[in-house]
């Protein structure tokens, strides 16, 4: 528990330094800002449209289609204010500036430093008012007890998967050093999540939901709310999930062990 | 000697780009798997009859010709260059140099576009193929013809939307948030997602006034014939009056901003 709360204070003060650091630039904050409330907006117009030639998508109806939509912009901007965009295209930078080198002589857990070094606040300021209208979604389709928590074991799996999938892409800059083009491609399979995976077909669908499983990300919560899914799904995300950071943890520290400390 | 100028300009940009071939082929993956997924929704959705006046067919071949043109046209991360160079002054040593740094710039983008339009070439014949999409027996020789003035358009419309916006770089240090939004915009209003005609109707009258359905609406409609001569030359109107209007933006934003410009940078 000490450790938990060392780590604590220090994430407070990593993402108190990136706040300030990104209020350094008023002007471009609060454009940001507003152009990441309009590409929320431009993606639900996107829904509004794909609902108007369809009732039900994937399996879900309409109340639970935009359950879905904000469930994937919510743990999305989540993971972006938080691990995500470090792992993915941060660690690259610091490899390639030689950055690293400094922060691996901190007494930190280097991928716990390096996953959370940067705070994403134009992110965090979207988030909030997504999430409550996640909330209020979510109450208005009358959940019972049992529905609203294998909704939030579901959220669960999709954090430990993101973070598993972002681990073990991290571990591969290590080796490649330059992977914008591969971080992009990473998004863009992440993006894949925005759509019900049951809407894919059965074929497609199957394969994005338990092979490759970005639908773990919204298509599995808002599953197990609606009862299209139940727990036995849930279990078998957690297993894929908790398997996925295993790995990620392995494979982060033997590439860790291999870096030359090169940089240009 | 002006011409062998810019001529070396667009080989340095082809050298350039071959140097990060695997990052322009992974740039291209990352916009097909977006074309991918909405193929795969929209496939769905039809369940082999079509939606609102379109045939499977010509919703698919909507679909992947729009993703192929957006791909071609439009550079991921458009503008971050330029705005790099004046927010941390490395454009000074460019602005000593015999050449006009926006036709250079031009320059360099397109040889970076003719990489990932051979890229997108493979990549969205692939997928055509893996999906049985048979756009080609949709395609008329006059819309061929008829949609090159619009490709050429739209290219130097993205190129010159971008850069306005990165030459704002000048007062405002950071424009990611306006290109990020500008991004966004094209991707839903090019019909890459979803064809303009399915869109909502107030949404669809919006971005029927804007520029961005000319980099995958306007000329994908064209191409398969859907577009009269009547409704062309309009268009096509349309098209020269954005271009027109945003490049003399463009041109007053960089000579004053080149004024105010301190040449130091962070």
């Amino acid at each position: 528990m000490p450790g938990m709360r060392h780590h604590g204070r220090i994430l407070v003060q990593l993402v108190s330094a990136s706040f300030k650091q990104q209020l350094s630039y008023r002007t471009s904050f609060l454009i940001v800002v507003i152009a990441k409330y309009l590409r929320v907006a431009i993606y639900f117009i996107l829904f509004e449209s794909i609902l108007v030639t369809t009732d039900v998508l994937g399996g879900f109806s309409r109340d639970y289609v935009l359950i879905h939509f904000f469930t994937d912009f919510v743990l999305f901007l989540f993971v972006s204010t938080t691990f995500e965009r470090n792992l993915v295209f941060g660690l690259s930078k610091l490899v390639q500036r030689g950055d690293l080198d400094g922060l691996l002589t901190k007494p930190l857990n280097p991928l716990f430093h390096i996953a959370f070094y940067k705070g994403d606040f134009y992110d965090f300021i979207t988030l909030g008012p997504l999430f409550v209208a996640l909330a209020y979604l979510v109450f208005r389709v009358e959940p019972t007890l049992e529905q609203g928590l294998l909704f939030l074991g579901g959220v669960m799996v999709a954090l430990l998967f993101i973070l598993g999938v972002s681990t073990i892409f991290s571990s591969f800059t290590f080796r490649t050093i330059e992977n914008r083009g591969a971080g992009r491609v990473l998004h863009a399979i992440f993006r894949s999540a925005q759509f019900p995976s049951t809407a894919f077909g059965p074929w497609w669908g199957t394969l994005f939901l338990f092979v490759i499983p970005t639908g773990f990300v919204a298509t599995l919560p808002t599953g197990l709310l609606s009862g299209l899914f139940h727990i036995g799904h849930l279990a078998y995300g957690v297993i894929f999930t908790i398997s996925l950071c295993v790995i990620g943890i392995w494979r982060w520290n033997r590439s860790l062990r291999r870096y030359s400390s090169a940089s240009s | 000697m002006n011409i062998r100028k810019y001529n070396k300009a667009f080989q340095i940009g082809l050298q350039e780009s071959m140097a990060y071939r695997w990052n322009v082929w992974l740039e291209v993956i990352a916009l097909l798997v977006i074309s991918f997924f909405a193929i795969l929704v929209w496939r769905y959705i039809s369940d082999g009859t079509g939606v609102e006046g379109f045939s499977e067919q010509e919703l698919l071949s909507y679909l992947l010709l729009s993703g192929f043109l957006f791909t071609s046209i439009h550079i991921a991360g458009s503008g971050d260059a330029v705005n790099e160079l004046i927010k941390d002054g490395g454009l000074t040593f460019d602005l000593i140099k015999p050449w006009r740094m926006p036709i250079v710039f031009f320059l360099w983008a397109m040889a970076q576009r003719v990489f990932m339009s051979i890229a997108a070439v493979i990549g969205y014949g692939l997928m055509a193929l893996g999906f049985g999409i048979r756009f080609w027996e949709l395609v008329t020789i006059r819309g061929v013809l008829l949609v090159l003035p619009l490709v050429i358009i739209a290219i130097l419309l993205e190129h010159v939307l971008f850069h306005l916006l990165s030459s704002l770089a000048f007062w405002l240090d950071q424009t990611w948030g306006p290109r990020l939004l500008l991004r966004v915009a094209m991707e839903i209003g090019a019909g890459t997602l979803i064809p303009l005609s399915l869109m909502h109707p107030s949404v669809r009258g919006l971005f029927e006034w804007l520029p961005f359905r000319f980099f995958g609406d306007v000329p994908v409609r064209t191409l398969l014939g859907q577009t009269t001569l009547e409704q062309y030359l309009p268009l096509m109107a349309i098209g020269i009056i954005w271009l027109t209007g945003v490049t003399l933006l463009y041109w007053i934003v960089w000579s004053r901003g080149i004024r105010v410009y301190g040449a130091v940078g962070n």
